[in-house]
């Protein structure tokens, strides 16, 4: 059992600091005996160079900035372990930490870039060493802005507070118009309860850019802190109009509103909201995400981009992964389901193909070559993978939906129950695998099973509107004339079909309902909706119009769901 | 469109990051300070006596060196009276082997402890513990997660349902000291299989018998696994939620048979997935039906309204306590339920992981709750750390409820790593002082050693283990030994502890209890002092159903309880110092406001 270092850790040129949360149990100064031969090595000599350099040659003064190093003397940097870290990591800290030592007797400013780029290279990948490294550059350079504003991004992400305002102090005084500079020392302001100072700088960015959304965002907070939540909503609304994809705005606004008791208001915006935040835009971060040169890292930023809409991006930071890691799996299965996307079949399965030989046993990889075998017109493929898959996990929801919905657009539905009704066991709450379940049962020719599975959906997902739709079809239009009941599929439906933002689906189900009751002037008007709503959907304009003429000529529709369910996607 | 979804399902396949790990965080958000000095703050100093009172256990993670998962998450641990004999006894919750080559090797199965305190010569009682898992009948051998307690079949003795990554068991107690496993019996699903972890007994539709919610995690088997990789530097590290697919929730209906039914989808909590860590039973709109509020792993926690008994209806998002006050699903984890800033209605208090602030959600009164953490001198000090359990006690017996807080963290502390720890996740334990109106002060270097340890602490469970009226607590580490805080108040302090039991002698979870009066003497408490019988929140733990409330006067004091079936009974001249049970129908009946 370790025990929490009693004192806190001190800092060189400073003190009377405010205590300091703890950084650093003395094992950091303790490594393994192997790592230590093999890194303690390294920092002495980088700590040797740099004594014999203090004792070379006298310091020239230093003019550090508030919370900064005001003495002479360098910090040690010690690196930490890398053993688990991927070669093109490890060769890149490598080759910063050898620049410093070669350039230790470098004129100042030579030295202190090379201090200030190890610490980059060291912050970009989240390691504490960045904070003696960016020191030390700040001590050699202070006229520099960047290695004061990274020193301050470190405290920053560290959640030291005091010292991160110090830093960034330091980098607007050599840089006072800096927008990114002056929201961190904003968002600072606000984190620490002083709202009011908040106000002032942005008042100030303001004055630079008034059609900055993250300063937008932060006044609504500012707002919000004052309890002035009217002023909040024209802030953060104005932010969402400059960056429309940070729909994490929208809680925001929800939550403004419901303080001021627009609870109808707030639930709008509720309906709204996502999870892509406000972006700073800021380009020495910017470097920081360019230097990261871990396949992996550069997988979970590509998640990132895909999920705020960004796929250019993601696209790129996928292809740096594979041509960094080309053993990476994830990369190259990530890879290949971007391309798919965008319609590059080959290259997609080649990725996909590539990714499944680097991880056999992988059923998702399996899984995902299945949607781009099926998509290249290769069923037979797409079965195989959809097979191995399940072989591999037969307990993944997924797979076994997978394969359910495959048979189902091959028409072979006999062949999907089984894997519907074990998706729907691993998945009870997915109201959809019922609905999926009913539409194959139905073209099996079990009617009355697709009626019964849906009747009990309908009592554990009351409010779903896909099980009421599913539901209400059958009730209209089951082949097992028996299973009809054309007063209970209105009744069902016609809630729904009488929403204004009614879709396809539930007009057509409204048509099929009254249809089947004999009411067919009504139910043409819905299908002529229903149609006119379908204009780009090919496939579906033809089955609809033909039910349409069926209603003319006074028949109800044959079956719950038109035939191009059970044939493969175009 | 409804059935348009039948036609993008490949689509849906094809979301990125299906097999890498979840993305980092977001940016730390810096926390508010604290909003007054620690030195304001009254000295409480707890005392580890785990080794002196018999409560050996040492929790086995069941590690292989692959970093599995599941091998961080656990376990817990908790109390209950099984024996009934007015003292607490304890339940430690044991791993298993993930996989082959596990060391250090596992023993078996969780350990049940019965105390007998022992009176000492200057009348206090010191806790006194033996372990009669064996003559108790309880095997539990799979993975083990926590546990819930209540008496479900109403024969005043509290039983025990048990969660794990695997079968999760139901045991009887006979009430002749053994329990017997009626997992099969009592109803289909409550042997889940999947990876639950957090389990209430909750009586949801006031029928006088004990319904079961048990939260899953995420659907992570060894089949399954695939390594995952640190955010920043990519090397290799535990997996996150985001790697797996979330699992649904599962709610009980108790037969009043003996025998439970499954009524998640027809009462409304199957809406969707999520990867449930915590569970809260809590009356947020004080209409006097429970309502749950579940705490989600990187996910929205849901907040489950009950409906009068009907069915619940997820207020999560409008309530203000589906994310933080950001907009962010933090990586919600350990729960406190009570009335944290003392205006007798319940708040939440919510763990997180490092880089996020814990979270304080203040109860406006009507189920709407407002992310007051910046303010409350809560944010700043759980920056540095990953918060799992969280315990609120009135440490101090001032009157208003403080917490602790148990930290160990998910992703390698690279120091660590470096000085060799096969485990490199060890933080301190922290302890919070309410200081009044919802601000709290860090009081943890004052707490004792315990509180300046490093180790990797997962449950907090409250109880007065020597029944001397100050709360103590039940600590456990993952892959070390669990602690046993005694509480070492210094100084004098009046107490009133208090049991509510119903006509058949069943700790009347969910009832709640008012003390109404005068700030206690030299405290800074509310006027109102409101707490809840319950046994679950925090992480994977049990609680101590009794309450502790600091004197509001000289001499006897009163209460009022709000029974779960809606019914109010006032009791008079309770002298303090001691516990009292209350029973259900022998109070002085309450009507109007």
């Amino acid at each position: 059992m370790a025990r929490r270092p009693t004192a806190d850790r001190p800092l060189p040129g400073r003190a009377g600091r405010p205590p300091q949360p703890p950084k650093s149990p003395p094992a950091v100064r303790r490594p393994a005996d192997s790592r230590r031969r093999r890194w303690g090595l390294a920092a002495l000599t980088l700590l040797g160079l740099v004594l014999l350099l203090a004792a070379l040659k006298a310091w020239p003064a230093l003019t550090a900035g508030p919370g900064l190093p005001s003495d002479a003397a360098l910090a040690a940097v010690i690196l930490p372990p890398m053993d688990h870290l991927s070669p093109a990591v490890r060769e890149q800290i490598n080759e910063a930490h050898r620049k410093v030592i070669d350039l230790a007797v470098a004129p100042t400013a030579e030295q202190a870039a090379a201090w200030g780029a190890l610490g980059q290279v060291l912050l970009a990948y989240g390691l504490d060493a960045a904070e003696p490294a960016l020191r030390n550059a700040v001590a050699l350079d202070p006229a520099a802005f960047r290695w004061p504003y990274y020193l301050g991004r470190h405290y920053h992400l560290q959640a030291d507070i005091p010292q991160a305002r110090a830093a960034y102090e330091t980098a607007l005084a050599q840089r006072p118009e800096d927008i990114p500079t002056q929201l961190r020392l904003a968002q600072l302001s606000l984190d620490a309860g002083e709202p009011r100072q908040a106000a002032a700088r942005l008042e100030a960015v303001a004055a630079q850019d008034p059609a900055n959304a993250y300063a937008q965002f932060l006044s609504g907070e500012v707002a919000a802190a004052l309890g002035d939540d009217n002023a909040a909503i024209v802030a953060y609304s104005r932010a969402l109009e400059l960056q429309p994809a940070a729909t994490r705005l929208h809680y925001l606004l929800a939550m403004a509103e419901r303080r001021l008791g627009r609870l109808e208001e707030a639930a709008a915006h509720l309906a709204r909201r996502g999870d892509v935040p406000v972006r700073l835009v800021d380009p020495l971060a910017a470097e920081l995400d360019g230097l990261r040169q871990s396949s992996q890292v550069l997988v979970q930023q590509a998640g990132v981009a895909e999920r705020e809409g960004r796929l250019t991006e993601a696209r790129q930071l996928l292809e740096r992964a594979v041509a960094l890691d080309p053993q990476d799996g994830a990369a190259r299965q990530n890879l290949g389901l971007l391309r798919y996307r965008s319609g590059e079949l080959p290259a997609a399965l080649s990725d996909l193909q590539a990714a499944i030989a680097l991880e056999p046993g992988n059923a998702r990889f399996q899984l995902s070559l299945a949607v781009i075998q099926e998509a290249a017109g290769r069923q037979d493929l797409a079965e195989v993978a959809l097979k191995d898959a399940l072989r591999l996990d037969p307990q993944d929801v997924d797979v076994q939906s997978g394969l359910a919905d495959f048979y189902r657009r091959g028409d072979r539905c006999p062949e999907a129950e089984a894997h519907a009704a074990a998706a729907i066991e691993l998945a009870p709450s997915r109201a959809l695998l019922r609905v999926q379940q009913a539409v194959c049962r139905v073209r099996s020719g079990e009617s009355r099973a697709a009626l019964q599975g849906l009747s009990a959906a309908r009592i554990d997902f009351p409010a779903d509107a896909s099980i009421a739709d599913a539901l209400a079809r059958v009730l209209a239009a089951a082949p097992d004339a028996a299973v009809r009941d054309p007063q209970a599929a209105v009744t069902l439906i016609a809630p729904l079909a009488q929403e204004a933002k009614a879709g396809i689906d539930v007009l057509e189900t409204m048509a099929m309902a009254l249809a089947s009751a004999d009411r067919f002037a009504e139910a043409i008007a819905y299908q002529e909706r229903a149609l006119a709503a379908a204009e780009d959907r090919p496939a579906w304009r033809s089955a609809l119009a033909a039910n349409l003429d069926r209603y003319r000529q006074g028949q109800s529709a044959a079956a719950p769901w038109p035939d191009f369910l059970y044939q493969p996607e175009p | 469109m409804q059935f348009a979804g039948l036609l993008v399902t490949g689509l849906l396949l094809t979301s990125l990051l299906s097999s890498a790990c979840g993305g980092p965080k977001a940016s730390p958000v810096p926390g508010g300070s604290d909003a007054r000095s620690v030195d304001e703050a009254p000295q409480a100093r707890f005392t580890d006596i785990a080794a002196e009172s018999g409560l050996r256990f040492t929790h086995a993670n069941g590690m292989t060196g692959r970093r599995s998962f599941v091998e961080m998450m656990g376990s817990g641990g908790g109390w209950l009276d099984y024996d009934n004999d007015g003292d607490l006894d304890a339940y430690l919750v044991q791993g298993a082997p993930v996989g082959e080559g596990a060391t250090p090797a596992v023993p078996p199965g969780g350990r049940l402890f019965r105390n007998d305190a022992e009176r000492q010569a200057d009348g206090s009682l010191a806790p006194h513990f033996s372990d009669v898992t064996e003559a108790s009948g309880i095997r539990s051998l799979a993975y083990g997660m926590g546990l819930a307690t209540g008496d479900y079949d109403n024969d005043g003795w509290t039983d025990l349902y048990l969660t794990h990554w695997g079968a999760n068991q139901l045991y009887r107690n006979r009430g002749d000291g053994s329990f017997e496993e009626v997992t099969a019996q009592a109803g289909a699903g409550l042997d889940d299989g999947r990876w639950s972890t957090a389990a209430s007994f909750v009586d949801y539709d006031r029928d006088g018998w004990l319904d079961l919610l048990v939260v899953n995690y995420v659907d992570y088997r060894l089949e399954n696994d695939h390594p995952c990789f640190a955010a920043t530097t990519g090397r290799p590290d535990y997996c996150g939620p985001a790697s797996y697919k979330p699992a649904a929730d599962r709610l009980f209906h108790n037969r009043a048979d003996g025998s439970f039914e499954e009524v998640t989808l027809p009462m409304g909590l199957g809406a969707r997935d999520a990867s449930g860590l915590g569970s809260a039973v809590l009356d947020v709109n004080g209409d006097g039906y429970p309502d749950l509020f579940v705490a989600n792993d990187a996910m929205e926690n849901d907040l489950w309204v009950n409906l009068a008994g009907e069915g619940f209806e997820n207020q999560g998002p409008m309530s203000g306590t589906a994310l933080n006050r950001q907009g962010v699903a933090e990586a919600n984890m350990g729960i406190a339920a009570a009335d944290l800033d003392g205006d007798a209605d319940e708040d939440l208090f919510v763990t997180h992981l490092k880089g996020e602030t814990n979270t304080l959600y203040l109860n406006g009164g009507q189920g709407l709750f407002e992310d007051r953490t910046r303010d409350s001198g809560l944010g700043a000090p759980s920056l540095p750390m990953t918060a799992f359990g969280a315990g609120a006690m009135d440490h101090d017996l001032d009157g208003d409820l403080d917490l602790l807080v148990a930290n160990g963290e998910v992703r390698v502390i690279d120091e660590q790593d470096a000085a060799g720890d096969p485990l490199p996740l060890r933080q301190s334990l922290q302890l919070f002082t309410n200081l009044g109106e919802g601000r709290f002060a860090d009081h943890s270097r004052e707490a004792g050693p315990a509180f300046q340890d490093l180790d990797i602490g997962r449950a907090v469970a409250v109880g007065d283990v020597d029944n001397d009226g100050d709360p103590d607590a039940l600590v456990t580490f993952n892959n070390g030994p669990a602690r046993l805080l005694r509480n070492d108040r210094s100084g004098a302090a009046c107490w009133l502890g208090l049991r509510l039991l119903g006509a058949g002698g069943r700790d009347m979870l969910g009832a709640q209890a008012r003390l109404t009066g005068d700030q206690p003497a030299g405290g800074d408490g509310a006027s109102t002092q409101l707490r809840r019988v319950q046994t679950d929140a925090s992480y994977l733990s049990a609680q101590d159903p009794r309450l502790i409330f600091a004197c509001v006067a000289e001499g006897p004091q009163s209460v009022e309880v709000l029974w779960p079936d809606g019914r109010r009974e006032g009791f008079a001249d309770l002298p303090p110092g001691r516990y009292h049970t209350l029973t259900q129908g022998q109070g002085q009946a309450v009507t109007g406001p």
